[in-house]
């Protein structure tokens, strides 16, 4: 190990192989050995203080010694073997599962101002120009399509695939989990206002600044039994600790602006205590609204570093706000969302002899969901009530201009623990490493909840059926808590000349009724195995199945109560002192006891070979099959409404009529109940292929190529009805409606970015251009839509009346034979061209400077149409970013 | 000044300007020579030639030819042949008032009488495209001569036409007739106000007698025809014409009928009544609104306010509006009929292919009908404008009338049958590019 400035020896660098526990240092001479079980491809990774890590991926034939010698640099600029992207053949710790591997390099090479901007190096995503646009979520292989909905219900829109997979995305933050699970900040879909929010999706990453990571795993394939609550993979982010150079970060460009400031250093013998800063701030809209996304973001971490015990414990808090203010354009209009968190988290890891070591980790963590929208509103005159509960009282008459506002305050709250042992051993040949670990998560909400003046509702469609809106109190939901215990074994040895890596494990999650760890709702058996051979140097084979399991979100288990408002009398006369409405509130619990944990079964296969210097050629089929998704069904079922005659005209007396007891008559009134249930299926299959062309010396460039076929169906199992229910529901003498099935939607996306990284170590300068083309995207539904494609009819009592094919042509059924709408035709997206390129020059005592542009040649086309046509607001994106040590290098 | 140029002019050369007129023997001026070369030389020797004197013989450009005569016709039209023998008019509408005007001027009209073959000479104008409206108006004794039962009051048109020199224009007239309750004003323009929207929910119709005997309005239907007053692509205009251009009746969803039992509900000569969407006082609830309580009529949905002073008629079409406060008129393009007391449930009724919902149309027939107009927004479509909103048989020309109202400058107008000037009763030609005008909303009253 040599310094690239002067080539003397360094000193006390740790080097380890990457996926391996353990590693050595170097001694005076800047000498290291590792022993390896088996040969193969491994990656070396060397740190030291004061020096940029350092990666170099080698061939190692099997019972030899191999002799490299590696160079470190104190600016990463001039590190020879510098790497900017992703490793498309790196893995994750302990991990088998198909992985992209993103260093410290890559991250600041992304000039990204979030997580999600660098996730972007992971096959299949999106460029997007970095800031903090909207909510930023991460759906790992999903293609953007939405359910069928089941129109009529509150519900029409459905779920999408691309929530359901950033929900079953884990994101796990210095070795503790983030949740989304208790995530209420959302107005539904009858509520006409809306805000920016994640609830029902996952993680918004924008609580995660890209400036404090130091390296990000994403478990794209199948992950080992040590992860749970999942249907899709894993990012595992390690933020900057340790004794990290100060250094003062700034970035500015047209839209945004940013500051980090981030600092380590040694308290005392064995303590190491480290600060992160980071501010930001994205104009959203500049020129049509005064629009703003920010973040505030701080992290103290505390290691203790004894000889047999390390505890690492971090304090981290955050807050992103989007805010839209009124503007004269549209008054009284504006909306505010903030988020609030903070996280104590704690991992102490003992060592047991040797090798085995016991690790215990534990997070708290608050968080503070403060939102709110508001909007002027026009109604007609109408018929209203207040009524929290169910019955029959007097209620008003309402109408005009009014400002509706809401607030919706959330508390969501996680606590948070893993106990595991880890026990490696070597017997028979190979190398074993045994984990065994219990789990346990319990989260809830204490929030306020929804709030606003009743008779001033945000939701305006009243249409004397469908209730007006209520206030919901989050703090009255109950609490989830789930556990789980999991084994895991890797066993790495030779079999011949063929070098076998081999683990398996399985868990057991189990998902409690109510508070703490209560009888149990529902419980899984999740096998994981996954295999890889290696038999030749640079072929690397590898298969993998498993079953994951997740749990849904709080608002699914709880949700809330769907309240029906019957007109029974209405009468308006000209006075007000003699008006009168008389309503009936009806409540039901849409809760659905049977709601289980969605299940996903993922198979994947893939091969990588390696050739040159550097290259490497890596393909990865895979089948995900999601199961149970929780989705919401519109059962239909009916209300009686009675109806009120006048007993005596009042008109003309000052006082408003009696009602003739009993009612004069009563109708059926069909209504539908929205209720979560495990009826959505998402299956998705894909093909990823990376191809690394190993460095042109001669131009000092290297080229990457990353293909992503995605291809997704998702399915609602169920009955669709028309968007004439409206109709049916409110009009007596329409007596049945059709339904139909539920349709299947499915959706296909094909990807290529191709990065081309030109460096020039000696200069400390590195030129990246990315292009990215979406060479294809298609939707389309499948289902019936001729006139004999209905199943059946739904009668005004809310029965479903199932037609069988051959009888749907007979004269009875005439007025059922109407043509299904609402269908996607094939559709085909347009082809998207997306680029990007950023410049970083390493500048005197360790800084940097980058500069950065993203779709500089911005076009897109019409979806379903050939013309291309600019976009409406081109998100053309010139920025630079400053990073100055605040102290002088040692 | 033109010169007649004698001697050789070389192709290449171009002269410009000219020798003026000279005592003979004395020169003028080289002309000025565009060219070079041999041609300069030839022209020059032309020129020397020619001497430009005693040649030219200057000639006065020719007056204008005086504007000629225009020779407009009023006949009446087919459909009145009766009332026109009666009056023995069958070759012209004699004594009919004339007025034109540049169509792209915004001046005053010019003013001629028919002679008695009803036609007018007009002298003065020049050619071009002109607004021309004619309007004849029977006499008491006029009218005396006509068959007993025609309601024919008189002769409109409004028209746009091209006018010639020399030419001899046909103007046919329709005859007005004052045939009993007809709509007499739609105020269904929706208020806006920034920030907040629309209000859909004042609006209202008015129907007027302008018969001369009782009417009763129980059992009468109160409806909309489906129209579509764009081209767009599916469906187009085409596709729709076998409902918008039905002479034998129109098609609608929309469709109320009048409460009572046979004379529950009389409107006498020149009597109006309102029907609204809701019968409430609207100022309350947003700017601009006005007091529809004292409404005649009202229309009810279910989500609505119910005034018990005014009877609500009964929803007897396919779809209720989706505003829930029962009927109400689109704010694009709009066809309102009045049709007699009839069953609807024998009205024909019948899916659309047009229509991929698969939605049906009940069909009113022509001779049920009592009244239909026809009106459009004045909104600039960016697609072409179907041919007519409702068979030409059934409403000649629709109204180009509906206008976005602004509550805040309270430029709220709703669209009236004109009342022709010193007559007592609307004018009603069956052509609703002609008999309505917009202006302030006046419901209850007529202008």
């Amino acid at each position: 190990m040599t310094d690239v400035a002067d080539s003397r020896p360094l000193a006390g660098a740790t080097v380890s192989i990457e996926g391996e526990p353990g590693g050595r240092v170097t001694d005076g001479e800047g000498r290291f050995q590792l022993q390896l079980v088996a040969g193969g491809r491994y990656t070396v990774r060397a740190v030291r203080i004061g020096y940029a890590p350092t990666r170099v991926t080698l061939d190692v034939p099997a019972n030899t010694t191999v002799q490299i010698n590696l160079v470190m640099a104190r600016r990463a600029l001039n590190l020879p073997n510098l790497v900017v992207t992703a490793d498309p053949g790196g893995r994750a710790r302990g991990e088998l599962g198909t992985s992209s591997v993103i260093e410290s390099e890559a991250i600041r090479n992304q000039t990204a101002a979030s997580l999600a901007g660098v996730l972007e190096l992971v096959p299949g995503v999106v460029l997007s120009p970095p800031g903090l646009d909207g909510v930023q979520q991460f759906a790992l292989r999903a293609v953007p399509i939405s359910g069928g909905g089941t129109a009529g219900s509150a519900t029409a829109a459905g779920t999408t695939a691309t929530s359901l997979a950033s929900f079953g995305t884990q994101v796990v933050l210095d070795g503790v989990p983030l949740t989304n699970n208790t995530n209420l900040q959302s107005l539904g879909v009858r509520g006409e206002l809306g805000f920016a929010s994640s609830a029902g999706g996952g993680v918004d990453l924008r609580r995660i600044p890209a400036t404090t990571l130091e390296r990000v795993e994403v478990i794209r394939g199948i992950p080992s039994a040590r992860f749970g609550d999942l249907t899709q993979g894993v990012v595992l982010v390690e933020t900057r600790a340790g004794r990290v150079a100060p250094e003062l970060r700034v970035r500015f460009d047209a839209r945004t602006v940013e500051l980090t400031a981030i600092g380590g250093a040694g308290l005392g013998r064995h303590q190491i205590g480290t600060a992160s800063f980071n501010a930001a701030r994205t104009r959203l809209a500049p020129g049509a609204r005064d629009e703003v996304g920010s973040r505030l973001s701080g992290q103290i971490a505390h290691r203790v570093d004894g000889r047999r015990l390390v505890v690492d414990t971090r304090l981290e808090g955050f807050q992103v706000l989007e805010d839209e203010p009124e503007s004269p354009v549209f008054p009284d209009t504006r909306s505010r969302s903030r988020d609030n968190g903070v996280r104590l988290s704690s991992r102490a890891r003992l060592g047991l002899g040797s090798t085995s070591r016991v690790e215990w980790t534990s997070a708290f963590e608050l968080n503070r969901q403060r939102s709110y929208t508001q909007a002027p509103r026009i109604r007609g005159a109408m018929p209203f009530t207040n009524r929290l509960t169910e019955g029959t009282q007097d209620g008003k008459f309402i109408g005009g201009v009014y400002v509706a506002r809401v607030n919706v305050e959330g508390d969501p709250r996680q606590v948070y623990s893993r106990l595991e042992l880890t026990a490696p051993a070597r017997w028979g040949g190979a190398v074993h490493q045994l984990r065994l670990g219990a789990e346990v998560r319990r989260e809830w909400n204490a929030g306020p909840g929804v709030q606003f003046d009743i008779e001033f509702p945000p939701q305006v469609e009243f249409n004397g059926v469908q209730g007006y809106d209520r206030p919901r109190r989050f703090d009255s939901i109950p609490a989830v808590a789930m556990t789980a215990f999991y084994l895991d074994e890797r066993v790495s040895g030779q079999v011949g000349r063929v070098g076998v890596d081999l683990q398996a494990g399985a868990r057991i999650d189990l998902l409690h009724q109510g508070s703490w760890l209560g009888g149990v709702r529902d419980g899984t058996f999740g096998p994981r195995f996954q295999l890889e051979v290696t038999p030749a140097r640079q072929l690397r084979i590898r298969a993998g199945v498993g079953r994951l399991v997740k749990v849904p979100s709080v608002a699914d288990l709880s949700p809330a109560r769907q309240f029906y408002d019957l007109v029974n009398f209405n009468y308006y006369a000209n006075d007000p002192a003699e008006r009168r409405a008389i309503l009936t509130t009806r409540i039901i619990d849409r809760g659905n006891p049977d709601l289980a944990m969605m299940r996903a079964d993922k198979a994947e296969v893939g091969a990588e070979v390696a050739w040159g210097r550097g290259g490497l050629f890596a393909v990865t089929a895979y089948a995900d099959r999601i199961r149970n998704a929780t989705t919401v069904a519109s059962v239909p079922t009916f209300l009686i409404r009675d109806r009120y005659a006048v007993d005596s005209q009042t008109i003309g007396t000052g006082g408003p009529p009696d009602v003739l007891l009993p009612p004069a008559g009563s109708d059926t009134v069909p209504v539908l109940v929205d209720r979560p249930s495990n009826r959505a299926r998402l299956v998705s299959r894909g093909l990823e292929i990376s191809a690394v062309i190993p460095e042109m010396r001669s131009i000092r460039t290297r080229i990457e190529v990353q293909a992503a076929w995605t291809a997704s169906t998702l399915h609602e199992d169920g009955i669709q009805l028309s968007n004439r229910f409206g109709d049916f529901q409110l009009d007596q003498r329409i007596g049945r409606a059709p339904y139909w099935n539920s349709l299947t939607r499915k959706g296909d996306r094909t990807l290529v970015t191709a990065r081309i990284v030109h460096h020039q170590p000696q200069a400390g300068l590195v030129v990246t251009g990315t292009v990215q083309l979406t060479v294809r995207e298609t939707r389309r539904d499948i289902g019936g839509t001729d006139s004999l494609s209905f199943a059946g009819y739904v009668t005004r009592a809310g029965m479903l009346v199932p037609v069988a094919a051959g009888d749907r042509g007979r004269p009875e059924f005439a007025d059922l034979r109407v043509p299904r709408n609402g269908l996607i035709d094939p559709q085909r997206g347009p082809r998207d061209w997306l680029f990007s390129l950023q410049v970083s020059k390493s500048l005197p005592r360790d800084g940097r400077l980058s500069f950065y542009a993203f779709n500089a040649f911005d076009r897109i086309g019409n979806y379903g149409s050939p013309h291309v046509v600019p976009r409406f607001f081109a998100p053309i994106r010139f920025g630079l970013e400053l990073t100055m040590p605040v102290l002088a290098p040692r | 000044m033109n010169q007649t140029q004698k001697g050789p002019v070389h192709r290449s050369a171009t002269v410009a300007g000219a020798c003026t007129e000279r005592p003979v023997g004395e020169r003028g001026p080289l002309p000025i020579i565009g060219g070079r070369g041999p041609c300069t030389a030839a022209y020059l020797v032309a020129w020397a030639a020619a001497g430009c004197v005693g040649v030219t013989e200057v000639q006065p450009p020719p007056p204008p030819p005086p504007p000629a005569s225009i020779v407009l016709a009023v006949v009446p039209d087919g459909e009145d042949a009766a009332a026109a023998a009666a009056l023995q008019w069958e070759a012209g509408v004699p004594g009919a008032e004339v007025r034109v005007r540049l169509a792209s001027s915004n001046g005053s009209f010019q003013s001629f009488v028919s002679d008695a073959q009803g036609k007018v000479a007009i002298s003065g104008v020049p050619s071009g495209q002109y607004a021309i409206e004619v309007d004849r108006w029977l006499t008491q004794a006029e009218r005396g001569r006509l068959p007993v039962g025609n309601t024919t009051a008189g002769f409109a048109l409004k028209t746009i036409g091209q006018l010639g020199p020399g030419a001899q224009v046909t103007l046919t007239v329709p005859g007005s007739r004052r045939s009993g309750v007809v709509i007499s004003e739609w105020s269904y323009a929706p208020i806006w106000s920034p920030g907040t929207g629309s209000y859909e929910f004042g609006g209202y119709l008015e129907l007027a007698n302008i018969g001369d005997t009782t009417a009763f309005l129980d059992g009468m239907l109160l409806g909309e025809a489906w129209t579509q007053g764009v081209d767009f692509a599916s469906p187009g205009c085409a596709a729709i014409s076998t409902v918008t251009n039905d002479p034998t009746g129109v098609w609608g969803r929309r469709l109320a009928r009048f409460p009572g039992t046979g004379r529950q509900y009389p409107v006498p000569p020149g009597g109006v009544r309102v029907i609204a969407t809701d019968a409430i006082d609207h100022r309350p609830l947003t700017p601009g609104g006005i007091d529809l309580s004292r409404a005649d009529f009202e229309f009810l949905g279910p989500q609505d306010v119910d005034n018990p002073s005014v009877p609500n008629l009964q929803d007897v079409g396919l779809f209720a509006s989706h505003f829930g406060h029962g009927m109400d008129f689109d704010n694009l393009w709009s066809v309102p009929f009045l049709a007699k007391s009839l069953d609807p449930t024998t009205l024909v009724r019948q899916r659309q292919p047009f229509f991929s919902s698969g939605d049906e149309l009940l069909k009113v027939n022509a001779s049920d009908l009592l009244d239909v107009a026809a009106f459009l927004s004045t909104y600039e479509f960016p697609l072409p404008l179907c041919p007519q909103l409702v068979s030409p048989a059934i409403d000649r020309r629709a109204a180009r009338l509906i206008g976005e109202s602004n509550a805040a400058s309270q430029a709220i107008l709703s669209i009236h049958r004109l009342r022709p000037p010193g007559q007592p009763f609307l004018q009603d030609t069956r052509t609703s590019a002609v008999d309505f005008v917009s202006g302030p909303r006046t419901p209850g009253a007529l202008p």
